[in-house]
């Protein structure tokens, strides 16, 4: 079963202020909550992704990048 | 409906669950009960039913439980107790489909994985006599303490937001209940020699104490009551709170514990990083400090091995899952 969800949003407020709080107020759920770290995530900038938009100059970006990947790399080979 | 990554830290002492939407702690204690428990609230106590059996589980074991058992050898995750646990921390999350990474204790962790690996399947139990069909995958099972640097690398989406550990060697001192567990990390890479085990636990640091305080009031006292004594710093008899003195038992605990470090490190000064984490992390991090100035510990760390676990498993989830 698809369910939709709709939310509609004032030009006047600050939209992802909204959004967070329409997000806050999605009843806890098992993959809901997933879902919900994705939009907030995409929202707020957490994580790396976040840090590398306030960076400014793109050689410094790339490095960010090269590191990241090195570090996504380490850790998916980690064997114990 | 999709599969719940979650954490799972069975340990000696205590059993910790991490769900994206809940935490739960309690004793690694199951009991046996028979017949019905009065309460003069008609508050019933839960309970689950597995295998034709039924069990009360942490606390409730120790209060209602004519025979409660706790295990603590190497055939742990072999028993019904660990597969009670498992369960009940299954119903306390309240997650029916769940995809987990376990820890286990360092030193039995080659041994005993192989035998947690098996672990998942279709799980059928009661909870207070309602019938719970679970589906438990095991996705990894990890040696405890690295759970506590998952905590540290990861963020709940299980992606990285640190880069302060690559390049760096890192040493992680777990103080569990029964044991304490060591790992080293070199640029992110295990290092199986100076990751190592012992049966030094808080335990210990509560036998210590239990010792004097027997002798002192001239009664006995279960390990679990020590407990709350060293919690409170005073121990209550015929209605009234003594302090006890915990500072002599602490250092003496902090020195065992210092010891096997040097035994498996060397001096530990030549880490990057060391993280102290586990139940006895608040306890000792102040002691081990002084020798340690580069110690540092992480927020609620008798949580943070099964939060990395949980973070972990997102992300083992996510790229099995390709989202």
């Amino acid at each position: 079963m698809v369910k939709v969800i709709s939310l509609k949003l004032n030009p006047e407020y600050e939209w992802d202020r909204v959004i967070l709080k329409w997000l806050e107020r999605i009843p806890p759920g098992e993959r809901s909550a997933m879902i919900k770290y994705f939009l907030w995530r995409t929202i707020t900038g957490e994580s790396l992704e976040g840090s590398r938009s306030s960076s400014s100059g793109l050689g410094l970006e790339e490095k960010r990048d090269e590191v990241s990947e090195r570090l996504s790399r380490k850790l998916d080979s980690l064997k114990f | 409906m999709g599969m719940v990554p979650i954490g799972l830290d069975v340990g000696y002492g205590y059993t910790k669950a991490v769900s994206p939407e809940r935490i739960v702690s309690f004793p690694s204690l199951v009991g046996v009960v028979g017949g019905d428990l009065f309460q003069l609230d008609g508050r019933s106590v839960s309970r689950i039913r597995f295998d034709g059996r039924e069990y009360v589980c942490g606390e409730a074991a120790l209060k209602h439980s004519i025979l409660s058992v706790e295990v603590r050898n190497r055939d742990f995750v072999n028993s019904d107790i660990y597969r009670v646990l498992t369960l009940w921390a299954l119903a306390e999350l309240k997650v029916e489909r769940a995809s987990a990474v376990f820890g286990l204790p360092v030193g039995h962790y080659a041994q005993l994985k192989p035998q947690v690996l098996k672990y998942g399947g279709v799980c059928e139990f009661e909870v207070n006599g309602a019938p719970v069909r679970a589906v438990l995958e095991v996705l990894e099972v990890v040696p405890q303490p690295a759970g506590t640097v998952f905590d540290l690398l990861l963020n709940r989406l299980g992606e990285p937001t640190s880069e302060e550990f690559l390049d760096k060697s890192v040493g992680v001192i777990d103080v569990g209940y029964f044991t304490t567990d060591l790992i080293v990390l070199e640029d992110l890479e295990f290092v199986t020699s100076k990751s190592q085990g012992c049966d030094l636990g808080i335990s210990v640091l509560l036998e210590s104490i239990r010792c004097e305080l027997e002798g002192a009031f001239k009664t006995s006292f279960a390990l679990r009551e020590v407990e709350r004594v060293v919690r409170k710093g005073a121990v209550r008899i015929e209605g009234a709170e003594h302090p006890v003195e915990l500072e002599g038992h602490l250092r003496d605990f902090a020195q065992g514990v210092l010891s096997f470090v040097r035994n498996a490190w060397g001096d530990p000064r030549k880490l990057d990083v060391v993280i102290l984490t586990g139940g006895g992390a608040e306890l000792l991090y102040g002691l081990l400090k002084e020798e340690i100035p580069h110690l540092r510990t992480v927020s609620s760390p008798v949580f943070s091995n099964a939060r990395g676990f949980q973070k972990y498993a997102v992300r083992l989830l996510r790229r099995r899952e390709r989202w």
